[in-house]
């Protein structure tokens, strides 16, 4: 079904709405609703407004910007051509720059600076690269840039390489991709939770989408635009994973497993756009891709439901304890918390790929879609070295050991630790005083305590637990049963990727169960080998491609020499009409502001060093003499 | 409407579509800021001489909007310029006579500039030179004395564009806006610079035609320093600290969006700045009355002192953060239809000067995040930021007179972004008459 609205917003604007976008849409929505829920609760104890009076914590604001993202967000999933996704896009990215500066605190403004920045520039890459793209193409309807996917020649695909590039510079920045990454952790941790949650299980995700249909679009089967993006996603998986092995504050190792999830599915993405460069028979080829894409679209799904299980219980802690959360001093908050504990374990284990649980399925099929890749190298029947994706294979499976050893890293010491008994009022105290200096999250230091002993269930609504429910309840379900959930579901998207249905597939077969052995294993080691004994923060402040690179290039030297040259045109008529009146004209009325070295050098002359007035009294001498004696020179040749 | 003095030199006066939508444009602004002056001068010595040149500038405008023949526009282009500069004068001070003698200057250079032109082509032609579309001189009269017609041609251009702000021409704007009463600088940038974007349309679309300037130096120069001034006025606002003076800056880039779009001399660049043109008076006289009510109720004019005031005076941040972000273009804002025009309208250039024309897209992208970094930090500032001045805590809106024709500026920003198909179309078959 599409709907066109021509005209809307100057150039007209269209949807269609698919399986893909359907399935997307829903989730968007459903994940909408929890988080609109939950924020109910979370801005409960907030602070009051001094200007406007409102009790709410600001949580009015909240829900306004909520609203106008949910619509931006809608749109940028259901649009069927580059030009609506983007103006839904931008729209997105503007509305939820308050979610992030909510707190307002200095640290957050940092963030949400760094957040707006990157949705600017990225903004703007993928608008040149759409205007690139349209004036090659003639065209930027989804439907029609597929087709002319599949019929261009290699080397007219790889004239739009920097169109493309450019078009997925603002939608990688919005997914989190390597080297655009910086604004990712610092906005996650900024943002009030429920933000947070949707920030990285919707927003996020549109961001991927926007690579997607690129990818799967346009360039598909260009084998070198394949191999970019695996690339990247590999080193979004792994620095997402590592970062988060070492970081220290719950919410920045949730915002980095995003980040590296999010590698999994871009590596997925690369994988499906590498396999269509092996074609021989079109008709056969969406076959080929099945594997990847399933894996693609369904951890896509899975991942936004990890992340607004782990946000919201980030955000419970977070009521309790501030929004610092040193996972050492919220050690054992759910010893007790027997509901939390479990949901918290299923997703624990589900995303770190454990058999039975849905983040195994998807997990699994891209790692098929990598083997895939790995068999038609072996065969001779696509581009590429067999040792290159053979190192691929183990890469991802070392990325998904990272996923349980910076989870389990959260994990053992909020809920399998004991509370230190007199520790742990002390902490309570702590984090009473803290809370109580952050201006902005007030709190009853006695509500604080009586929290500590295990109460703050009765703060939360039933629904939220509900729903936390629902949630994990789906996790198992998809998990044990993927031929009847997943898979459908799977396969309802199917052709958004240009894919085929997936038939058959076993997804207990020993191959599969041993690469998530495998995987787990790694994970173990990590965990008891780098991810336990990290217990301060080791990564030094100043070591951020953001600090060291981005933001002296573009607020530094960049602005620094173009001023310079624009402040010399800027003089270009003012500089003469000056300079005449200051000599022909003799107008002194003109004074300028006297400058540093004009004064010094009135000085130095009014001080009368001897030495320095006669040498130039002798050089003026001689000047004129020598002038003198050009002009008679002169006079005496033409003579 | 004629008026005959000799065989070569006629007042005459007819409404063309040209001269209808900036005639539209330019009195729905005069009537809005009219509106806001009541609220501003309430207590106003000298308010009587400012409104007496309030409205000779609105007629001698609406004479340039009509004139049919050069010397009727250049004469009108004239008295614009005399009765602007007094509308700086108001505030009597040092200041303000610099900045009003800073505008006069500069127009008239600007007018003795483009008044070579008018005088070698009256005296190569001797007769009258009316408007018509696709130019009036016709090639054979301009090929007689081709290199003397490009000069002229040049420096009408050049000249004219002393109005809207092109590079040589520029820096009377950030001296005059700072030093005006703000409806005044909202008067200035929004409707007095767009006289000079409309009096170069009638040179180069009307007098010389387009075939004529194509593809030779005057169009690569005009480009050139189109571009240029482009990244200058951006460059120089992100770094001015003064309101009025960066939202002044901002208008040399913003004007020269515009002119670069007539320089490209083609279907989409000239639909992409007729539209910018309206985009650009709507929001940048939104800004001006942002500044205007700010300076009104606290006297604040450094964007640093602006802090926190978001809380006190939230219609008027609401309209500037909806002004800023149109400004920004990015979509769904009115700006960004405009730009998305100029840019296809650069990569559909076919002429020797293609990659200047690539060029300037690049820098119209790097410009319009060099206007996000120069705007949103007032208004984030504004919002999330702490107010540092005790007198200023608390100050409040202005009355409805002041804020009453900025919101109903803003409802025509935001329907113009959503729905902009009701000027698009008529701008659109206009633009392609006019090739």
């Amino acid at each position: 079904m599409e709907l066109v609205i021509d005209g809307l917003f100057g150039i007209g604007i269209s949807f269609k709405l698919d399986g893909f976008r359907i399935i997307f849409a829903s989730l968007t929505i459903i994940m909408w609703i929890i988080a609109m829920e939950f924020s109910k609760d979370y801005f409960r104890k907030g602070y009051t407004d001094e200007i406007t009076g409102k009790e709410d914590g600001g949580a009015s604001g909240f829900v306004f910007f909520s609203m106008l993202v949910l619509a931006a967000a809608l749109g940028m999933v259901l649009s069927n051509d580059m030009l609506s996704a983007f103006i839904f896009f931008e729209v997105m990215s503007l509305g939820s720059y308050p979610w992030v500066a909510h707190f307002g605190t200095a640290k957050d403004m940092r963030a949400a600076a760094s957040y707006l920045t990157y949705a600017i520039v990225g903004g703007l890459a993928t608008l040149t690269g759409i205007l690139l793209l349209v004036r090659n193409t003639g065209t930027l309807c989804y439907d029609e840039l597929y087709k002319l996917g599949t019929t261009m020649s290699h080397d007219d695909k790889f004239k739009l390489f920097v169109p493309c590039l450019l078009i997925i510079f603002g939608y990688a920045a919005k997914a989190g991709m390597f080297p655009l990454h910086t604004w990712l952790a610092p906005s996650y941790a900024a943002a009030p939770a429920p933000a947070a949650a949707l920030l990285s299980a919707v927003l996020s995700k549109t961001g991927i989408i926007g690579i997607l249909v690129v990818s799967a679009g346009i360039m598909t089967g260009l084998y070198e635009w394949g191999m970019m993006i695996l690339i990247f996603g590999i080193i979004t998986m792994l620095v997402g994973g590592l970062w988060a092995m070492l970081s220290v504050d719950a919410k920045k190792i949730i915002a980095y497993s995003s980040m590296s999830q999010i590698g999994y599915i871009i590596v997925a993405l690369g994988v499906l756009c590498m396999l269509r460069s092996s074609w021989y028979n079109p008709a056969v080829s969406p076959y080929y891709i099945v594997n990847a894409s399933e894996g693609a679209f369904l951890h896509m799904i899975n991942h936004s439901v990890y992340k607004m299980i782990f946000f919201i219980v980030i955000g419970i802690v977070s009521m309790e304890y501030g929004r610092n959360l040193d996972i050492n001093k919220i050690k054992g908050w759910g010893y007790n918390k027997i509901f939390l504990k479990i949901i918290f374990t299923i997703a624990v284990l589900g995303i770190s790929g454990v058999p039975f649980l849905s983040g195994y399925v998807s997990k699994t099929f891209i790692h098929e879609g990598i083997l895939d890749y790995l068999e038609f190298v072996r065969l001779g029947m696509a581009e590429g070295s067999v040792s290159l994706m053979r190192a691929f294979e183990i890469l991802f499976l070392i990325g998904g050991g990272c996923t349980l050893a910076y989870m389990l890293k959260i994990y053992i010491p909020v809920f399998w630790c004991k509370p230190e008994g007199e520790k742990d009022s002390e902490n309570a105290d702590i984090a009473a005083e803290e809370i109580k200096s952050d201006n902005r999250l007030e709190n009853d230091t006695e509500e604080a305590a009586e929290n500590k002993e295990g109460k703050t269930v009765g703060k939360l609504s039933v629904a939220v637990y509900i729903m936390l429910g629902v949630l994990s309840v789906f996790v198992v379900v998809c998990g044990v049963a993927p031929h009847y959930t997943l898979e459908r579901l799977g396969n309802e998207g199917m052709s958004f990727f240009g894919a085929a249905q997936l038939k058959g597939f076993e997804y207990f077969s020993w191959d599969n169960l041993k690469g998530a052995g495998i995987s787990l294993a790694i994970g173990l080691l990590l965990y008891f080998s780098v991810a336990r004994n990290v217990k301060k923060r080791i990564i030094p402040a100043w070591f951020s491609l953001e600090k060291m690179l981005y933001k002296p290039v573009l607020f530094g030297i960049l602005p620094t020499i173009c001023t310079f040259f624009m402040r010399i045109c800027d003089w270009c008529i003012e500089g003469p009409v000056y300079l005449i009146r200051k000599t022909i004209l003799k107008d002194n009325s003109v004074e300028p502001k006297p400058r540093k070295e004009h004064i010094k050098f009135q000085e130095f002359m009014a001080a009368g060093n001897l030495l320095a007035k006669s040498v130039s009294f002798g050089l003026i001498m001689f000047a004129t003499a020598f002038l003198a004696i050009i002009i008679y020179l002169l006079f005496a040749m033409l003579g | 409407m004629e008026l005959r003095l000799n065989s070569e030199f006629i007042i005459r006066y007819r409404m063309d579509e040209l001269g209808v939508i900036f005639a539209i444009l330019a009195t729905v602004m005069y009537v809005l800021i009219g509106i806001y002056h009541t609220g501003y001068f309430k207590k106003d010595k000298h308010k009587k001489a400012y409104y007496v040149f309030y409205v000779i500038s609105w007629l001698s405008m609406l004479s340039q909007f009509f004139a049919d023949n050069l010397i009727t526009m250049y004469i009108s282009f004239e008295f614009i310029s005399f009765s602007t500069s007094m509308l700086v004068f108001h505030d009597r001070n040092k200041a303000s006579e610099k900045g009003g003698f800073r505008i006069l200057y500069f127009s008239i250079t600007g007018a003795f500039t483009a008044l070579f032109g008018v005088f070698a082509l009256y005296a190569n032609k001797g007769a009258d030179i009316p408007f018509i579309k696709g130019g009036s001189l016709g090639n054979v009269f301009l090929n007689e004395n081709r290199t003397l017609f490009l000069v002229c041609a040049f420096l009408m251009i050049i000249g004219f564009g002393v109005k809207a702000a092109i590079l040589p021409y520029h820096a009377w704007l950030p001296e005059a806006h700072p030093v005006a009463p703000a409806p005044g600088s909202a008067l200035l940038s929004g409707i007095v610079v767009k006289c000079g974007a409309f009096a170069v349309i009638r040179t180069v679309f009307y007098v010389f035609g387009v075939g004529f300037i194509m593809d030779t130096w005057v169009q690569t120069v005009w480009m050139a320093l189109s571009i240029t001034s482009i990244l200058l006025g951006s460059m120089l606002a992100y770094r001015e600290k003064v309101f009025k003076k960066r939202l002044a800056y901002s208008t040399v880039s913003q004007m020269n969006y515009i002119m670069f779009g007539l320089s490209l001399l083609n279907e989409a660049g000239v639909l992409g700045s007729l539209i910018h043109v309206i985009m650009h008076a709507m929001v940048k006289t939104a800004l001006f009355l942002v500044a205007g009510n700010i300076i009104h109720q606290t006297g604040k004019k450094h964007v640093d002192e602006l802090d926190g005031l978001g809380k006190y005076m939230p219609v008027t941040f609401c309209c500037y953060t909806i002004a800023s972000i149109t400004l920004v273009g990015i979509p769904p804002a009115g700006t960004f239809i405009s730009k998305w025009y100029l840019a296809s309208g650069a990569l559909e250039f076919s002429g020797a000067v293609s990659r200047l024309a690539f060029a300037g897209m690049i820098v119209i992208m790097i410009s319009a995040l060099l206007t996000a970094g120069y705007l949103f930090p007032v208004s984030i500032k504004g919002y999330f930021g702490k107010c540092r001045y005790e007198d200023v805590q608390g100050k409040c809106e202005p009355k409805a007179s002041m804020t009453a024709p900025l919101i109903i500026l803003i409802l025509f920003i935001l329907i113009l972004a959503v729905y902009p198909k009701m000027i698009f179309d008529g701008l659109a078959s206009f633009a392609a008459a006019l090739m």
